[in-house]
């Protein structure tokens, strides 16, 4: 069950490249994961900063359930429930499809969508919260429209705070995206694991893959920094 | 709806929960653990030992950037390639038979330490060095200084950074299931084995995690305000 005495490096390498050809497909679910989970986390922001207290709890209770929950078990989760429901649904409506049919990385970004709502949410609101509250009061005394301060004086000074969270949230999301092998996509895991079995080369596969989420961790580290560094020049940060 | 059965919910809880203090062993030990191996881990980057400090700086990067379950399955194999001919030959132990706890428990001791780490080098570099430079002057030792003025502070500032620490773990020790390890996540395939629903236990172990999360968070939440009284 082990590699027995000795580090197969020829396979490591091997491994390495064949589990690399998989990264894009990583890439594509993280990123759609993300921008989904955007736009649904601003209007999950909106929600649980409305008037009415039914939803803003919703909202609240839904940040907070998907925050304490694990990736792999909010994965889970979803893998069943959608098809079950899809089972269920197909009996009653006598639709003559298994649930087979749901292409796994659906049910992948679904999941990866909710998760990262309910953190984007958060980030939004602190980020929101960071613009001086006295912008909103002095654009209102001016007379303009609570849209237009929006538009042109919070939301300008916001998106730069809100972007060194987001590239955060991203690093996040690509290592989350090491789980949904477990719901059934094939991605970087899985093929290593699918090569690692013809030898036994199990530690070669994990290591090589290792490797290859710390690589991209890192370039991703320093492509964020880089742009951070540039909208940092334009905001008003000290 | 046959998919989603509430009495199967309450059937099945029993048998989860017995599985609780597994996953809380675990999380217990290893962030005990963690705790110690991390401490080691920022001493050497503050205090700049030149080998080491590298070596630290690598170490930490690459702990904290892979994603937990390849790092975890990644150790689960290393252990027995590194230890196999040193625990054969020094103590004649066949070291893949030691209990799989262990295994688990060494994963996630190496992996959290890299967490503890980074909250202990933040929490000390937060502090501003006048203070520091102050004790000095006043005539305190280092290790006075550090013991009275710094740590204080510092654990101050890693307060909710150590809430946030606690609850990863917490939601990391999921994957153990992957390697074998019958915890909360294992228990479910237990209990759903005559049914072949897993569905309602998988809402069982979200409930029980989403409330061990609130609890931690709230605990944390209030020892944070109260540390921050005088700020």
């Amino acid at each position: 069950m082990n590699s027995g005495y000795f580090f197969d490096s020829g396979a490591m390498i091997e491994i390495f490249f064949t589990c690399l050809s998989y990264v894009p497909i990583c890439f594509f679910a993280a990123t759609v994961s993300l921008l989904i989970g955007l736009v649904f986390g601003i209007l999950l922001t909106v929600i649980r900063d409305s008037k009415w207290r039914i939803l803003k709890a919703l909202g609240n209770g839904y940040v907070l359930v998907v925050r304490g929950i694990p990736s792999i078990l909010l994965l889970l989760l979803v893998f069943y429930f959608v098809r079950g429901g899809f089972t269920a649904l197909a009996e009653r409506f006598s639709w003559e499809a298994n649930s087979s049919v749901i292409p796994p990385l659906f049910l992948a970004i679904l999941a990866l969508s909710a998760s990262s709502a309910a953190f984007l949410s958060n980030t939004v609101k602190s980020a929101l919260s960071s613009v001086d509250r006295g912008q909103k009061e002095a654009g209102l005394s001016l007379g303009m429209k609570p849209s237009t301060v929006f538009l042109r004086y919070v939301l300008p000074q916001a998106v730069p705070a809100a972007l060194p969270m987001l590239g955060n949230q991203y690093i996040t999301m690509l290592r989350a995206t090491s789980l949904i092998g477990y719901v059934g996509v094939m991605d970087i895991v899985q093929a290593g694991k699918i090569k690692a079995t013809l030898y036994s080369n199990n530690l070669e596969a994990y290591f090589a893959e290792a490797i290859i989420y710390w690589g991209l961790t890192i370039l991703l580290e320093r492509l964020f920094h880089w742009i951070n560094k540039r909208n940092a020049w334009h905001s008003s940060a000290a | 709806m046959d998919f989603f059965r509430f009495e199967l919910c309450v059937e099945y809880f029993p048998k989860i929960i017995r599985y609780l203090p597994t996953t809380m062993k675990i999380a217990a030990i290893s962030a005990a653990a963690g705790i110690l191996i991390g401490l080691i881990l920022a001493v050497v980057r503050i205090y700049r030992i030149p080998v080491l400090e590298q070596l630290a700086i690598v170490l930490t990067s690459f702990l904290r950037a892979t994603p937990p379950n390849v790092l975890l399955l990644m150790i689960f194999f290393a252990i027995p390639f590194l230890f196999q001919d040193l625990c054969m030959t020094l103590f004649h132990f066949n070291i893949n038979r030691m209990d799989l706890f262990v295994y688990v428990a060494v994963a996630y001791s190496i992996m959290n330490s890299a967490f503890f780490a980074e909250m202990f080098r933040g929490a000390v570099s937060g502090v501003e060095k006048g203070q520091m430079e102050a004790a000095y002057a006043v005539g305190l030792t280092k290790g006075q200084a550090f013991l009275r003025i710094v740590f204080p502070q510092a654990v101050r500032i890693a307060l909710p950074e150590l809430g946030n620490i606690l609850v990863n773990i917490l939601k990391n020790t999921s994957l153990a299931y992957l390697v074998g390890i019958v915890d909360l996540m294992g228990a479910v395939n237990l209990a759903s084995i005559d049914t072949f629903h897993p569905l309602e236990g998988y809402v069982d172990v979200a409930l029980i995690y989403f409330v061990l999360s609130l609890i931690l968070e709230k605990v944390f939440g209030s020892i944070s305000k109260k540390a921050n009284r005088y700020a």
